[in-house]
């Protein structure tokens, strides 16, 4: 352990942790949880306590990860804390600047659109992937509840050898109500898992994992997404993987 | 791994990694499970694949470009090429170096004399041959008397080395040597050092082949030298703990 507390001493500079810092405050800056005017102040905040904590971080670390990736996990904790502590009181004032926010995150956005939503997109897969078994399933079933083309392979990854059967039924969806879209997933569900559920059951699933993926996207106030938003994001990661 | 536990930073960390480089299903299962039902470690893995993965891509574009080395490769290659040919034109030019040819020619005995000798022949010959062209017209008697003579004097490549170096030097803590680098040497003369506190010194003399001519051990401060043939010299100066404290060099006339 002293080896490895030596080498992140003699690797890591204080430079570098204040730039990882700046990183990480800067991605709440973007989505608007932390005012543009406190950057300097929250930057400074938390580097002054990763550096007062700096001896007990490096004890802890067992270099079971990249020391940067360790470090990266800890200013964002203490961002969240922040955060948590701060943000009343930037609410208070934030009213005021909104309209010069406004008019300037439009404008980034206008600029940097496509690095936005590859972001966005990179985020939802990353939480997707959080899912475990249940990420093609969940994939495939949103698609088929927000009523977005679904491809082959998406078909394949949770139907495996029985993708031919059902590709025409899950491509055939723009006219049906919501009770019939569950009472078709229910069916795919029961001929692909071997179960005997019903279309309540697969509502009160994917409304869950909805919820999930909502929650951990909007997660310390990161961003606002809601069913809507999230079926465009969905409709986004076809796009950026159609153009990668 | 307790499930009920928020993960580590530590573990966030590594599981952010494993998302970044596509090996998340590898990870330990109790982890996994873990992820699927507490949506604050979720996203804070999530936030962290994002961040790490794009102070990655940061540093990737802040890395110098690399370096062409192939300018570097050339002229080193072009350096090598000419220190070759400078050998090999050296080796066909200098007759010290072909002592192949020259051992054809010679008995066994003659071949295994030492090196030293070899060189010191063939340095004589050089001497002679291209500056005196009207003394390689002289008897092979006359030749080999003063090829003698002059192999006496002529320097031996490493202990004139060493002397070189310890030319106006010593190496000793408490001893210090009085005698010149180069005694010419008549008859009486000493080698002399100061040795306040009388330890054991032993002097060693060689000749100019590299061959000990003479070694006495002395608590004193100086030793008489020797009666030594004419020629050149060399004698070393070594504490009890075997340091080369001084070499110095004797002509004897």
């Amino acid at each position: 352990m002293t080896t490895t507390s030596n080498n992140i001493n003699s690797s890591i500079t204080i430079e570098k942790i204040i730039e990882s810092t700046q990183i990480v405050v800067s991605k709440y800056i973007n989505r608007s949880v932390i005012p543009r005017r406190e950057k300097e102040d929250v930057t400074m905040a938390i580097v002054e306590k990763f550096i007062h904590q700096k001896s007990k971080i490096d004890r802890s670390f067992e270099g079971k990860s990249k020391i940067t990736t360790y470090y990266i996990a800890i200013l964002n904790r203490m961002c969240c804390e922040v955060i948590r502590k701060e943000s009343k009181h930037w609410y208070a004032v934030i009213e005021a600047e909104e309209s010069y926010n406004q008019e300037k995150s439009t404008l980034a956005i206008e600029t940097e659109k496509h690095t936005v939503i590859k972001c966005e997109v990179d985020r939802l897969l990353n939480t997707l992937t959080l899912l475990n078994n249940e990420k093609a399933k969940t994939i495939l079933f949103l698609k088929y509840y927000f009523k977005i083309p679904i491809h082959n392979t998406e078909l394949k990854e949770y139907c495996k050898e029985k993708t031919s059967e059902f590709s025409e039924i899950l491509n055939q969806n723009n006219d049906l109500s919501k009770a019939e879209l569950y009472e078709n997933l229910a069916y795919l569900t029961n001929e692909i898992e071997r179960k005997n559920i019903k279309g309540d059951a697969i509502r009160m699933w994917l409304n869950k994992q909805i919820d999930t993926i909502i929650e951990r996207l909007n997660m310390h106030g990161s961003s606002f997404y809601n069913r809507e938003s999230l079926a465009i994001l969905i409709e986004h990661k076809d796009v950026i993987s159609s153009n990668k | 791994m307790d499930i009920s536990k928020h993960l580590t930073e530590e573990q966030i960390a590594f599981c952010a990694e494993a998302i970044n480089s596509g090996k998340y299903s590898s990870i330990a299962n109790n982890i996994q499970d873990h992820l699927i039902q507490c949506n604050e470690c979720a996203s804070e893995v999530v936030m962290v694949a994002e961040i790490s993965s794009e102070i990655s891509f940061e540093e990737l574009k802040k890395k110098k470009p690399q370096k062409n080395y192939k300018p570097v490769f050339y002229s080193i290659a072009a350096t090598f090429l000419l220190f070759g040919t400078i050998y090999i034109f050296h080796r066909h030019t200098n007759p010290t170096n072909n002592v192949n040819t020259i051992a054809e020619n010679k008995s066994v005995e003659e071949l295994i004399q030492p090196m030293d000798t070899i060189l010191l022949e063939n340095q004589v010959k050089e001497n002679n041959s291209p500056e005196n062209p009207t003394e390689n017209n002289n008897s092979n008697n006359k030749i080999s008397t003063s090829t003698n003579q002059q192999l006496a004097y002529i320097n031996h490549p490493q202990l004139e080395k060493l002397a070189q170096n310890y030319r106006g030097s010593y190496r000793g803590e408490e001893v210090k040597v009085i005698t010149k680098g180069l005694i010419l040497f008549n008859k009486t003369d000493s080698m002399a050092w100061q040795n306040p506190n009388l330890e054991p010194l032993t002097i060693e003399i060689y000749n100019n082949k590299g061959a000990q001519s003479y070694s006495v051990t002395t608590n004193g401060n100086s030793v008489k030298i020797p009666n030594l043939q004419n020629g050149l010299y060399y004698w070393k100066l070594i504490n009890q703990d075997y340091d080369l404290l001084f070499v110095g060099k004797i002509e004897v006339k």
